[in-house]
């Protein structure tokens, strides 16, 4: 898609909400080149080239998505950048912080700075590669940590790959305390998951499937606490799943630990009783829990506690065609994201407030940028939505690669009308 | 487009069988009626000539995705029995270690015109995942799926219950051994209470129990004594050596110290307890060679069962695909 | 139409049974065929005194109507001696199409091979399907497309008329 440059855009009428500022109020916007340059009245001699009504419509701050997986490069057949961030786009997302796992693994500049060129040509969202904290993901050496946060890299991660000992752990930690650099983890010990490819639970034992057990996370968590402690580091800790997690996370914030935490949208959604049927849909990694870990995480949401990200892991066809154990893990997203999220607020189990707030300025805030507000002379990154409208989720209308969409053939509320990303329109219904 | 849980694909529009994938799920009148006519069956294999025509001109296929002749030969008598034809294929694991391979493997025997598919598989919910991406009309019975359901042994298991003892009502079962990774234990404690035992027990060390396992109704045990107190039924679990590598249990020697079946622990049972076990059995490991032999014992009777309960469930399972795809000639 | 006594037909099929088909000393075996034949030949072996033990013979899984109709559930088993050399006095309630006999002298033929069969049936309805005759008969009756007969037991014995809507009922 072309981008025609869009100098002077009006955003008339449109009831802007932006928890972060306390913007609740009906106001109109208006956009020079990549930046809102009045919220209310027009500036002076304002022309614009591009009128948007946005009457009964409700404006929020770009969204921004802390971990998704975009397919590029390596895996053509799940995703690509241009088809991930378009899918994105269309969910209100404006940025997106992308995994290191492809095919080569993020962890050279070369491979940061290809995402973002081509994630720039695309011209959808603005994409901030998360690099890998080990040379090749293996958990063994430290990848080019300096090279790679000069090259953009936003965090670095070792993602669900394992370290080889809690020793290469504590060095990547060390090494990047030196250089600033933010570290994402995503708690897990492989031995005690034992493969395991869903909660273990009383769900798990009648499946005959191998359950992961809550002691993976916590076990592991707990060893990356103390190293965060020891070392300082500013760490992020990545799709949460449970009570106890949560617990231990802000228990850590308590001590004045520099930590931070997001839950994947799934996870407030979907509980290990979904995996019945086999529902190769439901195999995801981290896991879906119980319906308390579920509960406790949304109360996190709505108390302003953890942001909430996609965990877009776009699959072909085959991936998903196997017995449950057999099919790759993880769900395609981004097309249903803001759809997904509304339906949490619609059922009243999220506040628009925590909702909004958990994928706007808590996630700016878990990245250290100076994104997700609508205030004057910042960037231009918006949404503009329809809550009363409604989206049906078909093969047909997906963007996405992946396949793996688990709302398909459902209606979800609210429709994303238009996206604005640097002041340039990338989406409109 | 996913049904609830993984039963209500068993059952056509009339709620009758048309796939056996586990025995969770199904009404007492069906597992019930899955007795009877296996009950009817047994008759039939008394007889010189042991063949009845139901399935003449219907192709079943075994599909072994993991080896194990004696289930496999049991099928195979069985659906010869009931004058199909059939034909045996033994996929190597490794063969199909993407789904892709898994489902190519099923469209080529589509394409074959097979009217049955019994298959064994590794992964738990395979039988399952066939059942769901097969051409309609064509049945799926589950030979056993990973860690998740056997429910042909376990409903000749309760065959064999049944003509020893009447009745469910009032029955007391103990299952010994590796709960954790016996797909037979969860298909029998399904099977055990739909048809209405009362007090249905799980005895092995903890490593070997999974976690929640109340959950399925049943009360579980560490300890012979306790756990075989007042039992009408005991069930030994097979257990594999492996076990004693991957830090589950100390060793063999513990194991059947404490959960082996010797003539002084199976005194623990009532005096009229059955001793069963699926096979084969591993004499010293799991039980005393004196039981496995013993008077208590209905081990054979469960192997002879074996044949009618699947010609039982071949036979309702056929029947309940509503139209016939291959005509007969 | 009324419906003829069953206990009449009976007296009359005993008494031909016993004297076309029993003049020799044969070894004779009573077969009945579930459910309402096995009321019939209950009664018959009754009245002609015949020292074996009755059959009992349920076709189920023989029937050639399987793949539409599936198997019955209530499946009884069928109870059989040794067949080998006898004469077997088959009996069912209502001939019809003529496949339950079909079905019920292929599983004989999977117990042995007897040296005759004579075929005893309370009524013959006609509409016959296959080239099978009733050496016994009650009595005939000719019915309408949409009717059908049933008998009911096994005590007491009672014929009944019965308007389908259906076709294909097999009696």
């Amino acid at each position: 898609m072309l981008i025609q440059p869009q100098n002077k855009i009006a955003i008339l009428g449109g009831h802007v909400f932006d928890p972060a500022l306390g913007l609740d109020e009906v106001l109109d916007i208006f956009i020079e080149n990549d930046t809102i340059v009045a919220l209310g009245l027009a500036p002076q001699g304002f022309h614009p080239v591009e009128t948007i009504s946005a009457k009964g419509k409700m404006i929020f701050p770009g969204f921004i998505d802390l971990n998704a997986f975009l397919g590029e490069p390596g895996f053509n057949q799940k995703g690509s950048i241009a088809s991930e961030t378009q899918a994105a786009a269309r969910s209100g997302i404006t940025t997106v912080c992308s995994t290191p796992n492809s095919q080569p693994v993020v962890d050279s500049a070369t491979l940061a700075n290809l995402i973002q060129d081509k994630a720039h040509d695309a011209g959808y969202c603005n994409v901030l590669p998360i690099g890998a904290l080990t040379a090749g993901l293996k958990g063994e050496q430290l990848s080019n940590m300096y090279a790679l946060k000069e090259a953009g890299c936003i965090a670095l991660s070792n993602l669900d790959n394992p370290f080889k000992d809690t020793r290469v752990a504590q060095q990547c930690y060390h090494y990047a305390m030196g250089f600033d650099i933010r570290v994402f983890v995503t708690p897990l010990d492989t031995a005690l998951a034992h493969g395991g490819c869903m909660h273990e639970g009383p769900t798990s034992t009648r499946l005959g499937l191998a359950g992961t057990p809550l002691s993976a996370e916590t076990s592991s968590l707990a060893q990356h606490l103390i190293l965060c402690e020891e070392t300082g580091i500013k760490l992020h800790v990545s799709r949460i799943t449970s009570e106890r997690a949560l617990k231990m996370i802000l228990d850590a914030q308590q001590q004045g630990l520099s930590v931070t935490a997001d839950v994947a949208l799934g996870n407030l959604l979907f509980t290990d009783e979904d995996c019945l049927a086999y529902d190769s849909l439901k195999h995801v990694t981290p896991v879906y829990r119980s319906e308390s870990d579920r509960q406790a995480l949304l109360k996190a949401v709505n108390d302003g506690q953890v942001s909430i990200c996609s965990n877009h892991r776009p699959h072909e066809l085959a991936a998903k065609m196997a017995p449950f154990a057999a099919t790759e893990s993880g769900v395609s997203v981004l097309d249903s994201f803001a759809n997904a999220l509304f339906s949490l607020v619609k059922s009243q189990q999220l506040t628009l407030k925590a909702a909004i707030t958990a994928v706007t300025s808590a996630p700016a805030k878990a990245i250290g940028q100076n994104l997700g507000e609508l205030s004057l002379e910042k960037r231009a990154d918006l949404c503009i939505v329809d809550m009363n409208g409604q989206s049906q989720v078909t093969l047909e209308s997906i963007i996405s690669k992946g396949h793996n969409n688990p709302w398909l053939e459902q209606t979800l509320p609210g429709k994303v009308m238009c996206t604005i990303n640097g002041g340039h329109i990338v989406y409109q219904a | 487009m996913s049904p609830i849980d993984a039963s209500s694909i068993q059952l056509n529009e009339e709620g009758r069988l048309k796939h056996f994938l586990t025995t969770e799920g199904l009404s007492r009148e069906i597992l019930t009626e899955i007795l009877d006519t296996a009950n009817s069956f047994i008759s039939t294999q008394e007889r010189s000539v042991k063949t009845v025509p139901l399935l003449r001109g219907k192709t079943v296929v075994n599909l072994f995705f993991e080896n194990s002749t004696r289930t496999r030969s049991t099928f195979e008598l069985a659906a010869k029995r009931l004058s199909a034809n059939i034909l045996n294929l033994d996929i190597a694991r490794s063969a199909t270690s993407k789904g892709e391979t898994l489902m190519d493997t099923l469209w080529n025997l589509e394409s074959m015109y097979s009217d049955m598919f019994v298959v064994r598989h590794a992964d738990s919910g395979a039988a399952h995942f066939i059942a769901q991406h097969i051409t309609p009309n064509v049945a799926v019975i589950n030979a056993g799926d990973g860690r998740h359901a056997h429910p042909t042994q376990a409903m000749l298991d309760m065959l064999t219950i049944r003509r020893e003892k009447g009745a469910f009502e009032n029955l007391t079962v103990a299952i010994v051994g590796d709960i954790l990774h016996s797909r037979v234990a969860r298909s029998q404690i399904y099977a055990l209470k739909t048809l209405g035992a009362t007090d249905i027990r799980v005895i092995g060390p903890n490593t070997l129990i999974p976690k929640d396992i109340e959950s399925l109704g049943v009360r579980a045990f560490n300890n012979m004594q306790q756990g075989l107190k007042g039992a009408d039924v005991v069930i030994m679990l097979r257990l594999q050596k492996e076990r004693m590598e991957t830090a589950l249990l100390p060793s063999e020697s513990e194991y059947y110290r404490l959960f082996g079946l010797s003539t002084d622990k199976l005194a623990y049972a009532n005096s009229d307890a059955i001793v069963m076990h699926p096979g084969p059995i591993n004499r010293g490991v799991e039980i005393e060679s004196a039981v496995a032999d013993g008077a208590q014992s209905v081990i054979l009777k469960q192997v002879s069962n074996g044949i009618p309960m699947r010609m039982a469930v071949m036979a309702m399972a056929m029947s309940g695909q509503t139209t016939t795809r291959q005509e007969e000639v | 139409m009324s419906l003829p006594q069953p206990e009449q037909l009976l007296e009359e099929m005993a008494s031909q049974l016993q004297s076309q088909y029993m003049q020799n000393n044969e070894d004779i075996l009573m077969v009945g065929i579930h459910s309402g034949g096995a009321w019939v030949a209950q009664e018959l072996h009754k009245r002609l005194k015949l020292k074996s033990e009755l059959g009992f013979l349920d076709i189920s899984f023989y029937r050639d109507d399987f793949t539409q109709k599936g198997l019955n559930p209530q499946v009884k088993g069928s109870q059989l001696t040794n067949i080998e050399n006898k004469t077997i006095f088959l009996v069912d309630d209502v001939i019809m199409s003529g496949r339950t006999i079909r079905a019920a002298m292929n599983e004989l033929f999977d117990y042995g091979r007897p040296n005759k069969i004579v075929l005893a049936c309370l009524l013959d309805t006609g509409k016959r399907e296959l080239p099978i005759q009733a050496d016994v008969v009650g009595e005939v009756m000719n019915l309408k497309a949409h009717e059908r007969i049933k008998l009911s037991g096994p005590s007491p014995l009672v014929l009944s008329l019965a308007s389908l809507s259906t076709e294909g009922q097999e009696a």
